[in-house]
């Protein structure tokens, strides 16, 4: 690769470049500023977010590859990119007064955030197992930390050094299955790993077996799903939002594309094993999540059900690809409106000091906040997958490709799953609106309540006029598969 | 010669690593990795793969281990709380080697099946794996991980300062 090569790369990865310079620049004002002068760099952060969402629109254009097809700056990368640069936005917006309520450092926090994002935005794109890897631990270092935040909390911290060690392990794991992988095809690049597979060299089996393995570590599914609630439950509850929807989609979107563009000779095998995870993922974390008092928890256990939903649309795509990838990548999509939506009204309802986390802190809110007490019915009905809500059609897209598809058993498994899950989500309405007031609730934070106000219309709006959205997946689910059909 | 070598420094790896894990003492146990390591790095050398074996001498055999000694002294451990339950150690060691014994016996089966390297399509360019060839390809076919690098640090950096910032300013 020559310099002129080089240059013309760096200037087509302007989004990503614009996070990492916004977190340069906010990490370095806040250390130049002292003592009483130091501001929050908030608008700086979103400023920077907005800067790369527009650049990134940019890709549904244009196709095109960077550093001699290290990434591969497609509609697919994309797509996924909205989610990431959508979630860091809002979870920052939702942030705001949390960090003011926790007494957090906001800048280091803000920077962790914006860094944490250019690594999903990277991932996304990657298709060269070094940028992989990079862009998986720029992404993975910066939520270890953030889980961490919060050193006043016990919990947090012991969240934040527990996924450092198992997240450390997954990171090994996907490491080792490289190594492996490259050891057998001499290439590291996903394109010329699928020209050179051989499915009876038993090297290329066992990195599969190893990449995959961390991806489900990562997606947090079983039978790697026990850090999930550990370590969701002890992060800063904006962190916890943010981790739910941004870390799952990024492990997504490589799971995708390493398993269609690099591995795709052993698809069948692939799709065997997933559809085993997806089962147990969506019948162990839904009946985990049957039992808990804490709604934090709850809904950790939900985020590892909705991995097995979103599974059922991998496993579909054996057999019906375009519609399998975009019900998956549109799931990932709805699912950060109303996750986020969710831990949001937590987050907003957290006291100075103390989270907003079991039932009883919730009860009565119907009575004191109503306006808020909507916006959580909202979103406990569109994770349930109530119509009119987003989250119905994202699931009735998933099961639909998984009929197309042929996988009845694993269709009438997750439709009975999303019928138990009712109950649990339920439950936290039952609380909030016919239960008496147990403790006293925040006063009205404008800033929070922007942000959950475009969470909730987005929950509703989307779901009821899905179209933009469906279609800007379909078509970027077509550029993907073009691109492996082409080679 | 070359075999010699080979197994010389491969056996030392391995009793460096079988000290480690049986060692009481962590100091031991610490200084036994660096053996450990330092044979790798030899083998590595065996390998052609210069850099690696330099990078193994001086990051892991040198800045790790002091690292690892620092953390073991600021500790403080006592004897009383290094000894660990003798009891159960047959039964773990047990179930652990009849774990490898079967894994073992994949390994080998899958071993059997790996095509013989000269029938595998791999094309090295010559300096491979020496600091020169590293160094080619690092600032020009990867520079996009190279300059990724400096971000993951940059991330590290600000994840020491955040925890290990003076608590309550």
């Amino acid at each position: 690769m020559d310099s002129i090569e080089a240059l013309r790369s760096t200037l087509l990865i302007g989004p990503e470049l614009a996070l990492i310079l916004t977190g340069l620049i906010v990490m370095v004002i806040d250390a130049l500023i002292k003592g009483k002068a130091k501001t929050e760099l908030f608008w700086i952060a979103l400023l920077g977010l907005a800067v790369s969402f527009v650049l990134n629109l940019e890709r549904f254009h244009q196709v095109s590859s960077a550093f001699a097809g290290a990434l591969s700056l497609d509609e697919f990368a994309a797509y996924f990119n909205i989610i990431f640069i959508v979630g860091a936005f809002l979870a920052i917006v939702l942030s705001k007064d949390y960090i003011a309520k926790m007494d957090l450092r906001a800048n280091e926090y803000y920077a962790l955030l914006l860094f944490s994002t250019s690594g999903m935005m990277i991932l996304s794109s990657a298709k060269e197992f070094m940028s992989l890897f990079l862009g998986f631990e720029i992404m993975s270092i910066s939520v270890y930390i953030l889980s961490g935040f919060n050193r006043r909390s016990t919990r947090s911290s012991e969240a934040g050094i527990k996924y450092l060690v198992l997240g450390g392990f997954a990171s090994a794991i996907l490491l080792y299955g490289i190594a492996l992988i490259y050891g057998a095809s001499g290439t590291i690049f996903l394109d010329e790993i699928a020209k050179r597979f051989d499915i009876n060299n038993p090297l290329y089996l066992a990195g599969t077996a190893l990449i995959l393995v961390a991806f489900i570590f990562k997606i947090g599914a079983f039978p790697l799903h026990q850090w999930v609630p550990d370590i969701y439950e002890g992060a800063p509850m904006a962190v916890t939002g943010f981790m739910s929807v941004g870390v799952k989609a990024a492990a997504f979107a490589i799971l995708l594309r390493v398993l269609f563009e690099g591995f795709s000779q052993l698809e069948t095998s692939w799709t065997q094993v997933l559809w085993i995870v997806s089962v147990f993922t969506m019948t162990i974390g839904n009946l985990a999540a049957l039992t808990q008092i804490s709604i934090k928890r709850m809904l950790a256990y939900s985020s590892i059900a909705h991995a097995g939903y979103i599974l059922v649309g991998v496993v579909a795509a054996y057999g019906e690809k375009k519609l399998g990838l975009s019900s998956v990548l549109y799931y990932l999509f709805s699912y950060t409106f109303m996750n986020l939506g969710a831990f949001g009204v937590l987050t907003y309802l957290s006291m100075k000091g103390r989270e907003c986390e079991t039932l009883d802190d919730i009860s009565g809110l119907w009575v004191k906040k109503p306006l808020t007490a909507v916006a959580l019915g909202i979103f406990m009905l569109s994770l349930a997958g109530v119509p009119p809500t987003i989250g119905f059609f994202a699931k009735y897209r998933v099961f639909l490709s998984g009929v197309r598809a042929e996988f009845y058993w694993l269709v009438v498994i997750g439709i009975l799953n999303s019928v138990l899950s009712a109950y649990y989500y339920l439950r936290v309405l039952v609380y909030a609106y016919m239960r008496e007031e147990k403790v006293e609730f925040p006063s009205f934070k404008p800033i929070s309540a922007v942000a959950l106000t475009i969470l909730t219309i987005g929950t509703i709006i989307l779901g009821i006029f899905p179209f933009y959205s469906w279609d800007l997946a379909l078509k970027a689910v077509d550029s993907f598969l073009l691109a492996l059909q082409a080679r | 010669m070359e075999t010699i070598i080979f197994y010389v420094f491969a056996a030392t790896s391995v009793i460096g690593s079988l000290v480690l894990v049986s060692h009481k003492n962590p100091v031991a146990s610490a200084l036994s990795l660096v053996l450990t390591l330092f044979s790798t790095a030899v083998l590595f050398i065996l390998l052609l793969a210069h850099f690696i074996a330099l990078i193994q001498v001086l990051v892991y055999a040198g800045a790790i281990m002091v690292l690892f000694l620092f953390t073991v002294m600021f500790l403080n451990l006592r004897d009383e709380s290094l000894r660990f339950d003798a009891v159960k150690v047959p039964v773990k060691l047990g179930i652990l080697s009849l774990l490898l014994l079967i894994s073992g016996y994949f390994i080998f089966i899958g071993f059997k099946k790996i095509p013989p390297l000269n029938t595998m399509v791999i094309s090295h360019p010559e300096p491979f794996g020496t600091v020169e060839g590293v160094g080619e390809v690092l600032f020009s076919d990867y520079l996009l991980p190279f300059e990724l690098t400096s971000v993951l640090i940059v991330v590290a950096i600000l994840g020491v300062v955040v925890i290990a910032k003076r608590r309550f300013d």
